[in-house]
């Protein structure tokens, strides 16, 4: 839960502020926040202000998943220098969403057999790690549908 | 535009030297490139480009500091790994436009060993664990192998046979060969990537000097004929797009031609030269799987026939085309801004028939390409 000031209970921090809603309420669904060319109709990842295909600057927000399927992964068995603290090894998945672009993310699942080539995932926003001040990292993932 | 030439080589042999400054390793590889050049005499080179990626503030007028300051200009150049392959094209460039005579492209760097440290990720990327290098090549190589059916086994062929190449050359990182069954068992770094299908970061520098092609013999007896050099960016509907800014989403409904391709179409129309005409390429093998991929990116055979090129030995020394004779990045090392020149300057001991026991006979054209974050990419052909 976020917390109120003075009070001793974790905070939650999303990786960043207009990657995806949060937090998420009642019966809200996870989605990513891109943007669609209004002109050519490419949706970008995270979202921008003009297009990078045709240059256009009509631009709208649109909100991506929470489905799509899998295109390819990979699996880190040695964690980068900088920001990422959870468990390893860890899964990272680059999924073709329903909205017509492929997204890369970090996956739930790290046993490449498990990650089967055009499998259904879903989006998930939902802690990623516990920071050094004890704050719960909020960022997006991919978890396969069984 | 006129002919250009490549009329010097220098390097610095690639390694770990803490002991020794950027500019100083820098410094080495110049001398060495203006000896080459007949002693050619710092006081005539008139313009200097200079790869790097860390090299930090004014990095090439540091080296320069060390030679002789001259007044010329000194432009640094960071594209990435690309860096040095796009100095080179800079050089190329201001002599082929009459502006300059005698220009040096130099590549110098100092990385650490592990993961590249790069700072084009934003901070989301780094929280989520995805601001390291291989995440973007392991879902490009993975992607490939479900395609073509490429096996671990395949990517460590390739592993052994540019070990085996970087021992045959002195300048290389790495000088002992090794066996599949090595590549196969070594520390997973990331899927489908132990520690030996990946290249080496380290410490080197390269220099060349550039004339015009009328004016080379003057200066080395055996010069070698710059046939093309291109550069780019991936464009938007490309597999390697996504790697534009750390990572962005790429398209499902646009397939456009990925930038190696597209710069390698420019480069063998511009030098007049086919794929089938190349004996030696030098390329940038970041991974065991980028160098059976770009052989098809670059039209040397077609999709998914990479694998049985490297299964038959074709990119052997010895075979159809050499590959990566120098060792490529995964065998002579990755010193990043460095890798761009010396590529073009193992093409040039290759047509020089000065490449001793990796020498491939005959070699009469060859090719570097050079790629890196950002979608970055050179592509050079070197003649004799």
């Amino acid at each position: 839960m976020v917390n109120s000031p003075g009070q001793d209970v974790t905070r939650q921090i999303p990786v960043g502020e207009t990657l995806f809603k949060f937090p998420l309420s009642g019966n809200d669904t996870p989605h990513l926040i891109g943007s669609r060319c209004l002109d050519c109709g490419e949706t970008v990842f995270p979202g921008k202000t003009r297009c990078p295909n045709c240059c256009g600057d009509k631009v709208e927000e649109v909100l991506i998943g929470p489905m799509g399927t899998l295109h390819s992964f990979t699996i880190i068995y040695q964690a980068g220098p900088v920001g990422y603290k959870g468990p390893l090894p860890y899964g990272v998945v680059k999924v073709a969403m329903h909205e017509g672009l492929r997204i890369t993310g970090y996956c739930t699942e790290n046993n490449p057999d498990k990650l089967v080539p055009g499998m259904e995932m879903e989006l998930l926003i939902e802690k990623l790690f516990d920071d050094e001040k004890g704050n719960e990292i909020i960022g997006f993932k991919f978890k396969p549908v069984n | 535009m006129r002919e250009v030439a490549i009329a010097g080589v220098g390097l610095h042999k690639f390694g770990r030297y803490p002991h020794k400054t950027i500019e100083e390793i820098g410094q080495e590889a110049v001398t060495h490139a203006l000896i080459d050049a007949g002693n050619l005499s710092w006081k005539r080179v008139q313009v200097v480009f200079c790869g790097t990626m860390h090299g930090g503030t004014a990095a090439g007028q540091r080296v320069v500091s060390h030679i002789g300051l001259t007044g010329i200009p000194i432009t640094n150049v960071e594209t990435a790994c690309a860096s040095g392959g796009s100095a080179l094209k800079l050089a190329v460039q201001s002599v082929a436009s009459g502006e300059y005579d005698v220009a040096l492209a130099l590549g110098i760097e100092k990385a650490g060993s592990g993961y590249l440290a790069l700072n084009s990720y934003p901070q989301w990327q780094h929280l989520s664990g995805l601001g390291i290098p291989p995440v973007q090549l392991g879902l490009t190589a993975t992607r490939y192998m479900i395609e073509t059916g490429a096996t671990p086994r395949h990517l460590a062929k390739v592993a052994v046979k540019n070990r085996k190449n970087a021992s045959l050359n002195p300048n290389a990182i790495h000088q002992k060969p090794t066996t599949i069954e090595r590549v196969l068992e070594a520390r997973m770094v990331n899927y489908p990537f132990t520690v030996l299908m990946l290249a080496s970061p380290c410490e080197g520098a390269a220099a060349v000097i550039i004339t015009s092609q009328k004016d080379a013999l003057r200066f080395n007896p055996q010069p070698v004929t710059v046939a093309a050099a291109c550069s780019g960016v991936a464009q938007y509907g490309t597999d390697f797009c996504g790697m534009s800014s750390g990572f962005e989403s790429d398209s499902t409904r646009l397939r456009n031609p990925e930038v190696t391709t597209v710069l390698s179409q420019q480069a063998y129309n511009l030098a007049g030269v086919g794929p089938g005409d190349l004996d030696v390429l030098e390329l940038n093998d970041s991974t065991a799987a980028s160098e059976i991929i770009l052989l098809e990116e670059l039209g040397i055979c077609g999709k998914g026939e990479g694998i049985r090129m490297i299964d038959e030995g074709k990119t052997d020394i010895g075979g159809d085309i050499a590959v990566s004779t120098s060792g490529g990045l995964l065998g002579m090392g990755e010193p990043v801004g460095a890798v761009g020149v010396a590529q073009a300057i193992e093409i040039v001991y290759q047509l020089r028939g000065q490449a001793c026991s990796r020498q491939v006979p005959g070699a009469r054209a060859g090719m570097c390409q050079s790629a890196g974050a950002g979608g970055n990419c050179t592509v050079t052909i070197l003649k004799r």
